[in-house]
């Protein structure tokens, strides 16, 4: 194996690598570059490559314009931002005090409540949507925030995660606050919360993807429009009429933009996150 | 029994801090995981209807009796199972070559990583609409694209025996990046002695990828296609989004159905029957995935 390739054989693997992203890519690029052309430039660029060669109008960002009057894009976005920021808030807090305990706290029964909340990780969730909505319905939270969030805060396999993480700190930290008669409540916040921040971070893009993304539940429980998630907007942008190609893809491009804003500036931690659950959506 | 009579009167405050500190999250699991799962069992033996709650009455084994001759689901559980058989090796053989491929080291490499994973953060939805377009027989960019090659035209998701392929390919499309990225760590794991010892033996790349690099990557590969299994066996937004679960019926999915009957047709009974078939089947897979992550763990 020779250490150091020679610059000819650099070229060739970028210019495959390109060529091979490119390919690999080629939704994507004909989604951002379509969002910029009218359908008239869409369908005659459509036959050739051309289709992946981005061209503007004056007003740039005219499919934006549109796809925004027609619909309530945005605030479809601040409705998911709201209720996602609620989830992550107090998911984060309810999951990580409960790891903590199974870590940490000598209390009765906590092997078993551990199995059960282990072996209560295996049920899908699909197994248990329709029970899940008739539970809703019945406490009276159809098409309220309130369905959106209780259900998503509390996780066995965030529980997990937050367990197996607190279980690496080594005791002789709390031992110290112990002595001086600190609280556990104290000594978890003050004392552990901080040292833990990495998984905090992991956890909490992970949940935010997972919901940003979420669709079938929140078209269970929420009807008003009002009301709607981003990914309920967007698939209203499917069956409006007269169908504009420049529009939807305009609309895709929008919604894409926030998460992928976050997953750059938090990439790190999401690819922890893969890695300790194998999560995949 | 005496201590552990004891041991219930003496709850020290370290006892009750960890019972408060784990209270919320178990109430929650309770309400809305735990009671749920119990219910799916209950309801799957009544004619529950959502908008009927008073007629609910106990049918006994007659919805699971029903599901026996239920064309439309025992259909939807075939095309799970050619979804899954379809898009796990295609998919984890996506995520190994990219994998492969990005696994050197070269300035702008993490831009190419970045690239091939960018996919699965966006939402299935997205995917979806984005893809009918692609897909779109009339005018959709395949067809237009093939068609100045004088290829097709295909009719794509239109066409029954193409439709589920069709949803195969862009699922894979969607989600190799996560296993590029579990691979790229597997085959950072392989140490580079075994690379050099070879190379000193003088065996080819081909031998070396043979030999030293699919051995090395067994347990991850087993790790990653058993992770898709379940997740491929949830198949729902796709079909809901591009098809419909049509053309006639052939990417109807089993959550598709379990959601259409309960939800849509507001048949809670009927779809809780559904939904444990569809927990059983899950759980099935899970234990021989156990299985067989157990014996790959004694190699």
């Amino acid at each position: 194996m020779e250490r150091k390739m020679s610059l000819s054989k650099k070229i060739i693997t970028y210019i495959t690598m390109t060529v091979i992203a490119l390919v690999f890519m080629f939704p994507l690029i004909w989604m951002v570059v379509s969002s910029f052309k009218d359908d008239v430039m869409i369908f005659t660029d459509i036959t050739s490559l051309k289709a992946f060669v981005p061209a503007f109008k004056s007003d740039v960002f005219f499919n934006y314009k549109e796809v925004a009057g027609r619909l309530p894009l945005f605030r479809a976005m601040g409705n998911s931002f709201t209720y996602i920021i609620a989830i992550i808030a107090l998911g984060l807090v309810i999951n990580s005090m409960a790891g903590y305990a199974f870590a940490r706290i000598k209390f009765p029964m906590k092997n078993l409540i551990f199995s059960v909340i282990l072996a209560v990780m295996i049920i899908p969730a699909q197994t248990v949507m329709l029970p899940q909505f008739s539970i809703i319905y019945k406490l009276g939270l159809s098409n309220s925030y309130l369905a959106l969030i209780l259900p998503a805060l509390a996780s066995p396999m965030y529980i997990f995660l937050f367990r197996q993480n607190f279980m690496g700190i080594p005791e002789s930290i709390e031992e110290a606050a112990k002595l001086d008669g600190a609280s556990a409540l104290r000594t978890f916040f003050q004392l552990i919360v901080p040292l833990a921040k990495p998984v905090y971070a992991t956890v909490g893009i992970l949940v935010f993807i997972a919901y940003w993304n979420d669709f079938v539940w929140p078209v269970m429980v929420i009807s008003d429009t009002s009301k709607q998630t981003i990914q309920m907007a967007l698939s209203a942008l499917f069956s409006i009429q007269p169908v504009n190609y420049g529009n939807v893809m305009a609309g895709l491009t929008m919604v894409t933009i926030p998460i992928l804003i976050i997953f750059l500036s938090l990439q790190k931690y999401y690819v922890a996150g893969i890695a300790s659950t194998g999560a995949k959506n | 029994m005496s201590t552990a009579a004891k041991r219930k009167k003496k709850m020290t405050k370290e006892n009750w801090t960890g019972l408060a500190f784990i209270a919320p999250a178990v109430l929650l699991l309770f309400v809305f995981l735990f009671i749920p799962f119990l219910l799916t069992v209950g309801y799957s033996f009544t004619n529950y209807n959502i908008l009927k709650p008073d007629k609910m009455q106990f049918v006994g084994v007659a919805n699971f009796l029903r599901l026996t001759k239920d064309t439309v689901f025992l259909k939807s559980i075939i095309n799970t199972f050619v979804f899954v058989i379809l898009v796990v090796p295609l998919q984890v053989c996506l995520g190994l070559g990219l994998a492969l491929l990005i696994n050197r080291k070269l300035k702008g490499i993490s831009i190419y990583r970045l690239a091939f994973f960018a996919p699965t953060v966006l939402s299935l939805v997205v995917v979806s609409i984005l893809w009918t377009y692609i897909y779109n027989p009339n005018n959709g960019l395949l067809n237009s694209l093939l068609g100045s090659l004088g290829i097709g035209p295909f009719k794509f998701l239109n066409d029954p025996s193409t439709a589920m392929v069709c949803i195969v390919i862009l699922s894979a499309w969607q989600g190799c990046g996560f296993q590029m990225m579990i691979f790229l760590s597997g085959l950072q794991d392989i140490p580079a002695y075994l690379y050099e010892a070879a190379a000193v033996d003088g065996a080819r790349k081909w031998h070396q990828f043979w030999h030293i690099t699919i051995p090395g990557l067994k347990n991850i590969s087993v790790f990653v296609s058993l992770n898709i299994v379940v997740s491929a066996f949830q198949l729902i937004i796709q079909p809901m989004m591009m098809t419909g679960g049509g053309p006639q019926n052939s990417t109807m999915t089993i959550v598709y159905e379990i959601y259409q009957t309960g939800f849509k047709y507001n048949k809670m009974g009927y779809g809780s029957a559904m939904a444990l078939i569809f927990t059983l089947l899950v759980l099935i897979l899970t234990l021989i995935q156990n299985k067989i992550t157990s014996k790959s763990n004694e190699d």
